[in-house]
């Protein structure tokens, strides 16, 4: 399936960038990663249990970043496998600097799923898909938050990773409107692994 | 097509299936129809460790008429029983009609009026219809209690406001208020199919037939089903004639829904669809509320 | 003397046991110490695979082995073909490549076992599937037809040059000439998608070795349960005679189940010798559609040239056949497609050309139709653009050209998949079709409801067409049939039975020889412990050949019979009759002795027995036709489609067909309205989708669709036209197909008449709302 879009951050290129090349912020960005360790310059590994709504599975991901152009541009290629089947993705990500302080990053990418989660998990891979991405761009913009906000007292970068709560109220934009419902009690979250992988892409895109 | 091995709990009242949900945490899963579940067991896309059998307990079946005039339904009560409730027939209409479109009449028949609404598929008939209706949930957990609206109940493709602790026990439908009238309208490929786009329209006429209260709610065509506020800003306190419909029906479609393509039909083609169901549900609820 | 029991609509002996849930299918079978199988399948398409871990499967509780490429040494090998290669076409050429039982290096497509779990449970085997780890590398995929014969495109076997499998040219008088001669050449391309078979019953297998008596048993429900029997015991070094197939009731066949040397069978029977226990196999819904072949897809570009009357002066057809990602079934599906564009229209000169294409999709092997219904397709939409662009009506652009009834037999000049050219025996085309036109009202909806219809903005279509039904092929049955002690008969033939009626029709064929009732004649399908010569259930030859074949042991057992009784009564056979299970003298039915009786004198215990008589009142008899019979046809469709949704709704179906002397016309019936309902999901609902990578995206019910009964239009009107076929005593054609072979062609007609005002033309089958949506769309020029 194709993926391409775009995704305005509010802050300097070089900030979108750096934060994007920190594992610990890429593996708090989508929960249910347990961790994601450097391998190799640029290759990292991790393991993810997804579940959403019922649906739940364990996949190994390795992540590689190749055509780097500091701090412009690169690929991102995804690659997941578990018992549900597997996604592989390969996205160029090119982010600009915008004249207002802003960044914008567009991603123009294609997934891969096979195995049976494509052969029987069609009616789902869509509407997730887009929600998850959506999400990860939102909690994104919380870990720029935090991290420009740490710059300028010059204090530690303060960034909790999203409880399930809150990357769920990102989740749970309303369609109309746009305006976002913080729920004032604890949602459940879920993501599909596969599509985690698809907001990693998106996030180093967003630098 | 074997599903993974799992723990089975089957509580015999509310109570003890608190404790279980409670001790269970994200281990747990609540299995009431299982006409989604178990499918999606089978296929091992779903892995629950441990399932909590709902249908052990025979206190969360139950049609409670309510003072006011709605209707309180226990959410393991099956789809078919409220189908056929007369009560139901009589005071909303709109919910038998809504429940003939679910798949065929052996999946009604084990499938239940809360478990649709807890497992939010955004293809799926009953959330939709939660909407429509304004209903009000109450979710109960070990040691409290709270009631959600159905706006604020689904957040996502499949996913809701509960948390591994939680169960859904009832579903209050709100009394609908004299003159008013629903309609169901779906486009699917095979009958009792997954719609490729759907509406339930619902429509409180005044006395001078002028709108007083419309709520068309999409759904199958998002992540979630999806009340228009279009509808509701260009109708209330106006007359519905068929050029303010025909307006609405197309600014919903361009504006207020989100389909995607897939191997069924094109996003341009079930844009079409919602235009034209908006249309033919709004008119036909109209019409209905007139008589 | 009027028939009895033959040609007429019986009630089927089989249905009370089975209603009553009595009757035993594969899953009932349970034997001591039954071990359960599972496979592990590839997820890619293509890939080779490096290496593979089973060491934490084998470990799991309750496993017994886990068995890969390895284990197996030299049974890993390229399966025998299922069918003959095409050498009697002059100049086709083919590369066989056919089914392995297992992956050992390469991947060709997605499901493609790489492993299998024997386990004490089918739960436990599925669990150990989850713990075994191939390392695949993965390939691009091959997956369209003409891209895959490019130079360059990837190769599914490397060791070829192309992925070309097969390529065979036909033709017949001069097409260039013709074209050249014409008023009008249309030229389309033309394509329609595969399709499943969708049996309600999946493939599977119980193996059962017994050491002692060194005897296997196998319960399959297979289309040929005596090349199962024969290839296995070849495969496995035993006598024909130690290994005993057996067909159970089984839930629809359609096609796929004829393949045999499949990864199941031949692994199972392995393992099954090897572990000393038995073992059974059962695939889910998924591995149906991933592992099960299926049929359809080819690209058509077709060419027809006609005199401004519309009279056809050639056809034209180069198309490409996916044969998938092996060829075991070699070219009997593309080749009944070239047989069928050129069936029933008289056409001077034609020129077929066949590519036949190795992708990285499920192999192709025959599902109902079997090739036929691409080639009714072609033809029907090139003579419906014909006379779009000549402004001819329809029907009467087809009664022009239609094959006369004087013409037979018709030599089509065209091998077919029995390796002989097509004889078109017997048939009535331009009656059906005036019979059709007749039962639908076609004048009365043209002049009259049409324009009314459209006067009112309803989109009301029709559409009407023509086509023919290879039957019967070759190359024989044979049945023996019995007359038991209790005076009841036997019958045993080796076709197998998925449904179709067979306890019924072969029984009235023997009950109308031998003068019993229906009821009392039992017979055994599918069991080679009873008869195991012939070849198989497929290409609509059961009641056709078979039935010929019981109906010849029936006329010898009858005769026998006779030539007995007229001893023992001393009576002239002349005077003699066969009724109510007695041989009886005519006008003196007292005088008589029961076919037990008689069957019980014929095998004297002790005495003398007369040189050269056989014992008892039993005899065998073989048929085998010259070519097959060609059943036929007409069928016409009303349809009013929501212009606003595109949603269709079929208002009329009439459909007039000859099938020669229907045997039981209710069975009949019921098989037409089966092919039908195939044959409106070929057309509006089934697709098999694989996506670039070669990936199956509809391996379940959600996503692949069909008419469900809740979808089908309340009524069939059926009409019979009863043409019987010289080749065979009783006159009777094939039927099995019949429906599902014109339906995509008609519906596909009448769309487009019901959407006249858009102009749409539509080349491809495997339609869907949204997809006539787009095609609207884009005729409007939007």
């Amino acid at each position: 399936m194709k993926l391409d879009g775009e995704h305005v951050f509010n802050g300097p290129r070089e900030d979108v960038w750096e934060m994007f090349y920190d594992p610990a912020v890429l593996a708090s960005a989508v929960p249910g990663m347990d961790k994601l360790d450097v391998v190799a310059e640029n290759v990292y590994e991790g393991v993810m249990n997804v579940r959403i709504g019922p649906v739940s599975g364990k996949f190994q991901g390795k992540l590689s970043l190749t055509d780097v152009v500091e701090p412009e541009s690169l690929t991102l290629m995804v690659d997941g496998k578990g018992a549900p089947g597997y996604g592989k993705g390969v996205g160029k990500v090119v982010f600009t600097q915008n004249p207002d302080g802003t960044t914008t990053i567009k991603y123009d990418g294609d997934m891969n799923i096979g195995g049976a989660l494509a052969s029987v998990g069609q009616r789902m891979i869509d509407s997730v898909a887009k929600s998850m991405i959506r999400s990860a761009f939102e909690t994104l913009d919380k870990a720029l938050e935090a991290r420009l906000a740490a710059k300028k007292t010059g204090t530690e970068v303060n960034f909790t990773p999203p409880t399930q709560t809150e990357f769920a109220s990102g989740v749970a934009k309303d369609m109309v409107g746009g305006f976002t419902k913080v729920p004032e009690f604890r949602l459940i979250l879920y993501i599909l692994p596969v599509v985690a992988i698809l907001v990693i892409l998106a996030l180093v895109l967003g630098k | 097509m074997k599903p993974a091995p799992f723990e089975y709990y089957a509580p015999k009242t509310v109570e003890e299936a608190l404790q279980n949900l409670t001790d269970l945490g994200y281990s747990g899963k609540v299995l009431a129809g299982g006409q989604s579940l178990i499918p999606a067991m089978n296929f091992r896309m779903a892995r629950p460790s441990a399932l909590v059998d709902l249908n052990t307990v025979a206190e969360l079946a139950y049609i409670r008429p309510t003072a006011d005039g709605g209707i309180a339904i226990g959410t393991m009560t099956r789809d078919s029983v409220v189908e056929y409730d007369p009560i139901v027939k009589q005071r909303m209409p709109i919910v038998a009609e809504t429940i003939g479109y679910i798949a065929h009449a052996q999946i009604r028949a084990r499938g239940t009026f809360g478990g649709a609404i807890a497992h939010a598929d955004p293809a799926a008939q009953l959330p939709a219809l939660s909407l429509a209706l304004n209903a009000k949930l109450l979710v109960k957990r070990k040691g409290g209690e709270r009631w959600v609206t159905a706006e604020e109940f689904i957040v996502g493709p499949f996913m809701t406001v509960l948390e591994p602790e939680d169960l859904l026990v009832e579903v209050v439908l709100p009394p609908l208020a004299p003159r008013t009238a629903g309609s169901y309208k779906q486009v699917s490929r095979q009958r009792g199919g997954y719609a490729q786009a759907a509406t339930i329209s619902m429509v409180g006429l005044d006395d001078r037939d002028r709108v007083k209260d419309v709520r068309c709610v999409l759904f199958s065509v998002g992540e979630t089903p999806i009340l228009s506020k279009y509808a509701a800003k260009v109708l209330v306190g106006n007359e519905p004639t068929e050029a303010a419909i025909a307006d609405v029906a197309a600014y919903v479609a361009k504006n207020e829904c989100d389909p995607g393509s897939d191997l069924h039909g094109t996003a341009e083609y079930r844009r079409q669809l919602v235009q034209v169901l908006v249309r033919r549900s709004l008119t036909e609820a109209v019409l209905r509320a007139k008589k | 003397m009027a028939e009895r029991v033959f040609h007429k609509s019986i009630l089927r002996n089989e249905d009370p046991q089975i209603l009553a849930g009595k009757a035993q299918y594969l899953d009932d079978i349970e034997i001591p110490g039954m071990l359960y199988a599972a496979f592990k399948r590839s997820d890619y398409a293509h890939a080779r695979l490096k290496s593979i871990d089973v060491s934490e499967a084998k470990a799991l509780p309750g496993v017994i082995g886990v068995y890969t490429a390895e284990d197996f040494g030299d049974l890993v090998k390229p399966g025998p073909l299922q069918v003959p290669p095409p050498t009697a076409i002059k100049g086709a050429t083919y590369a066989s490549r056919t089914i392995m039982p297992i992956v050992k290096d390469k991947v060709r497509y997605s499901g493609e076992p790489v492993a299998v779990v024997i386990a004490e449970s089918r739960y436990i085997a599925e669990d150990a599937c989850d713990f075994i780890y191939p390392e695949f590398e993965p390939l691009d995929a091959v997956i369209d037809l003409e891209k895959a014969l490019q130079p360059g495109a990837p190769l599914v076997h490397e060791d070829l040059p192309s992925n070309e499998a097969a390529h065979v040219i036909q033709e017949r008088g001069n097409y260039p000439e013709a074209a050249a001669n014409a008023d009008i050449v249309i030229k389309k391309k033309i394509y329609m998608d595969r399709v499943a078979a969708v049996a309600l019953e999946n493939r599977g297998i119980v193996v059962n070795w017994d050491d002692k008596a060194q005897m296997m048993t196998i319960w399959c429900g297979t289309q040929s349960p005596i090349t199962l029997r024969n290839a296995t015991a070849t495969r496995m070094g035993l006598f024909e005679n130690q290994v005993r197939v057996i067909t159970p009731f089984t839930g629809g066949g359609f096609g796929p189940k004829i393949n045999t040397s499949m990864p199941d069978d031949v692994l199972l029977t392995e393992l099954a010798v090897r572990l000393n226990r038995p073992i059974k196999w059962y695939e889910d819904r998924r591995e149906n559609f991933l592992a099960t072949t299926s049929e359809r897809d080819q690209v058509h570009y077709a060419e027809i040239a006609l005199t401004k009357e519309g009279k056809i002066l050639g056809f034209k057809d180069v198309f490409y056949h996916n044969s998938g990602a092996y060829d075991s079934y070699m070219m009997t599906v593309p080749l009944n497609t070239q047989t069928h564009t050129v069936s029933n229209y008289n056409i001077p000169s034609f020129y077929t050309e066949i590519f036949m294409v190795f992708t990285n999709e499920m192999v192709v092997t025959p599902v109902r139709g079997a090739g036929r219904p691409q080639g009714v397709f072609v033809m029907e939409r090139m003579i419906d653009a014909a006379a779009r662009e000549l402004k001819m009506d329809v029907a009467e652009i087809r009664r022009i050209n239609l094959i006369q009834p004087d013409a037979y037999p018709v030599s089509t000049g065209i091998i077919g998949q029995d390796f002989v050219e097509g004889v078109l025996d017997s048939g009535d085309y331009p009656t059906a079709l005036a019979k059709v036109m007749e039962m639908i009202d076609y004048k009365k909806f043209r002049e009259e409801i049409q324009p009314k219809a459209r006067a009112e903005g309803r989109h009301l279509g029709i559409g009407i067409c023509t086509f023919t039904e290879g039957t019967g092929v070759g190359p024989y049955e044979g049945a023996k049939i019995t007359v038991g002690g209790n005076g009841k008969v036997s019958v045993a033939t080796g076709v197998a039975t998925q449904g179709q009626a067979h306890y019924t029709s072969f029984a009235q064929i023997a009950a109308e020889q031998l003068g019993v009732e229906v009821k009392d004649v039992k017979v055994i399908t599918g069991d080679t412990g009873a008869f195991a010569w012939g070849a198989g259930t497929f290409a609509s030859r059961g009641a056709t050949v078979a039935g010929t074949a019981i109906h010849l042991a029936a006329v010898k057992v009858k005769n026998k019979a006779l030539k007995l009784a007229s001893q023992i009564l001393e009576t002239p056979e002349s005077e003699l009759e066969l009724v109510g299970g007695f041989v009886q003298v005519a006008d003196l039915p007292d005088k008589k002795i029961s076919l037990g009786d008689l069957a019980s004198k014929a095998n004297p215990m002790r005495g003398t027995f007369p040189p050269g008589a056989e014992p008892g009142l039993e005899a065998v008899a073989y048929y085998g036709p010259p070519y097959g019979a060609t059943g036929a046809g007409c069928m016409a469709m009303i349809l009013d489609v929501d212009a606003e949704t595109m949603k269709p709704k079929i208002e009329r179906l009439v459909m007039v067909h000859d099938c020669g002397i229907p045997i039981n016309p209710m069975v009949v019936e019921g098989q037409v309205h089966g092919g039908v309902q195939m044959g409106i999901g070929n057309a509006f609902f089934e697709k098999v989708f694989y996506d670039e990578t070669g990936q199956l995206l509809t391996a379940s019910f959600m996503d692949y669709l069909f008419p469900q009964a809740t979808d089908m239009p309340p009524k069939m009107e059926l009409g019979h036209t009863e043409i019987p076929s010289p080749l065979n005593p009783l006159g009777i054609k094939g039927v099995g197909e019949a429906g599902a072979i014109p339906t995509p062609a008609v519906f596909t007609q009448a769309l487009e008449d019901a959407l006249f005002d858009t102009g749409v033309e539509i080349m491809e089958s495997n339609l869907s709302p949204s997809k006539v949506y787009t095609y609207v769309q884009k005729a409007k020029g939007a």
